[in-house]
């Protein structure tokens, strides 16, 4: 009879619970190792997400720093200025159409994202980017009058050390570095970044160097130096403010690949900043 | 014995007797996180809410229970780096990618078309479980409920912590609006 009582108890109890079991698999975390496409002048393997509009203006101050309040530390001496519009066409593809006040310098891009892993030894992530460009107003034609595109491809892989530490490489060749240049000249340029991110995310340190591995480095009398930034990075939710000291003040890759004119050192750093603002389409 | 052990089941069968609904997927689930704050104002919108109440229809207060879920991965706000940067760095939705509440009908006042209901139970926000008490409304469906119930949280209450940056864009107190359907399964 207490056999009876308990299965009436377990039968109740059974039938006075729900039924409901989840179904749906859990929505991944979105997974990313840096926060934004760009460290300062090098890409990272980040893609912007799926409709995302995007639109940054960056300016590199023409006077150095050291050059002190005379000069309000080199801003009185203009700018080059580059102002970009991108989109992500999905989550691995985004494209960007960039334009600088040098040589009215103008890039199509295109980067995307072919391999991810959220591996908990070593995160990483692998991004293809191809441009092109064009001076709309260059200061020297070539005596062929050939048009003066230039051409670029990079592979880029991002890799997060620790929480907060990510570290990217990316191997890039450019095709007419000086392009109004009668010689077919090219750069193969290895650029490495380090992106270090405070607790909260929003704030970070970045050091940028993009090195001349093979190619053009410039004339005789007249030689170009390798690229090295550093600054910091503040995130606030739709917008990214880039602050940055550099032996190099220009901004569009393919004029930033052929190197600096001035060499890595405190008397020929120059000020510089991004502003981006993210839109929804 | 046979006589008195009839009776205690038909007791207690009346007791714990208690129809189940679950969130009907097929129909338009809306789940809004809004913030209000002064320089930007935004909504954050899903549909994936899911989860079971059970009570019984005559008396919605007795042995009622509910457990509802919200996957906070797929909120949207319009801007995928802003959903990007609350599901990282507010929300951490990688250790937390689940709201939920546990709760029961505490009130229920029958009204033409059903009931004006008050909830209480626990919910679960960012790892922090505290208890809250609701009031909404559960307007009956033909084959159930369309409930509708909205409610205001402080983001400091669960521990979301807005860094000193960002605190004029959001709301220290944020809106949460749900309107979902419930589907009879036990007729």
């Amino acid at each position: 009879m207490k056999l009876v009582i308990i299965v009436f108890l377990i039968a109740l109890n059974l039938f006075s619970q729900s039924t409901w079991k989840r179904t749906e698999t859990i929505a991944e975390a979105p997974f990313n190792i840096f926060k934004s496409t760009q460290v300062y002048n090098v890409h990272t393997a980040e893609i912007l997400p799926k409709g995302d509009l995007f639109y940054g203006i960056s300016h590199r101050f023409n006077g150095p720093v050291a050059d002190g309040y005379s000069t309000f530390f080199g801003m009185d001496n203009g700018a080059t200025m580059r102002m970009l519009i991108a989109y992500g066409i999905n989550d691995d593809i985004m494209i960007t159409l960039g334009r600088s006040n040098r040589e009215a310098n103008h890039d199509l891009q295109l980067k995307y994202k072919f391999y991810q892993t959220d591996d908990i030894v070593l995160p990483m992530i692998f991004a293809f980017n191809f441009g092109v460009a064009f001076n709309d107003n260059p200061q020297l034609e070539r005596l062929d009058e050939k048009a003066q595109f230039q051409y670029f491809g990079s592979i880029i892989a991002n890799f997060q050390i620790f929480e907060g530490l990510a570290v990217g490489f990316s191997p890039t060749y450019l095709q007419n570095t000086i392009a109004w240049s009668d010689y077919d000249t090219y750069s193969f340029v290895l650029s490495s970044y380090i992106q270090y991110y405070l607790n909260n995310d929003m704030t970070s340190f970045v050091v940028e160097a993009m090195n001349t591995l093979s190619g053009w480095r410039g004339n005789g009398s007249s030689p170009y130096y390798d690229t090295y930034s550093f600054g910091f990075e503040f995130e606030t939710g739709g917008h990214f403010f880039k602050l940055l000291l550099s032996n190099n003040a220009l901004l569009n890759q393919s004029q930033l690949l052929a190197g600096s004119p001035v060499e890595f050192k405190l008397k020929n750093l120059v000020f510089g900043f991004q502003i981006t603002r993210n839109f929804g389409l | 014995m046979i006589k008195l052990m009839m009776v205690v089941f038909v007791v207690l069968s009346l007791k714990t007797y208690a129809d189940e609904y679950h969130v009907d997927k097929s129909k338009k689930n809306v789940v809004k996180f809004i913030s209000d704050a002064p320089i930007e104002e935004f909504e954050g919108i899903t549909d994936k809410i899911d989860g079971y109440f059970m009570g019984n229809p005559s008396d919605l207060t007795k042995k009622s229970e509910m457990y509802f879920e919200v996957q906070l991965n797929t909120i949207k706000t319009g801007i995928g780096l802003r959903d990007r940067h609350m599901q990282e760095n507010y929300l951490h939705t990688d250790k937390y990618p689940i709201t939920h509440f546990t709760g029961s009908v505490i009130d229920a006042k029958k009204k033409t078309n059903g009931f004006d209901v008050t909830v209480e139970g626990d919910i679960f926000i960012h790892g922090v479980k505290k208890k809250i008490k609701t009031s909404g409304e559960m307007i009956k469906t033909s084959n159930g409920y369309k409930v509708s119930v909205n409610f205001f949280i402080a983001l400091s209450d669960y521990n979301v912590k807005i860094p000193s940056l960002m605190f004029q864009k959001i709301n220290e107190n944020m809106e949460i609006v749900l309107d979902f359907y419930l589907m009879n399964l036990t007729k």
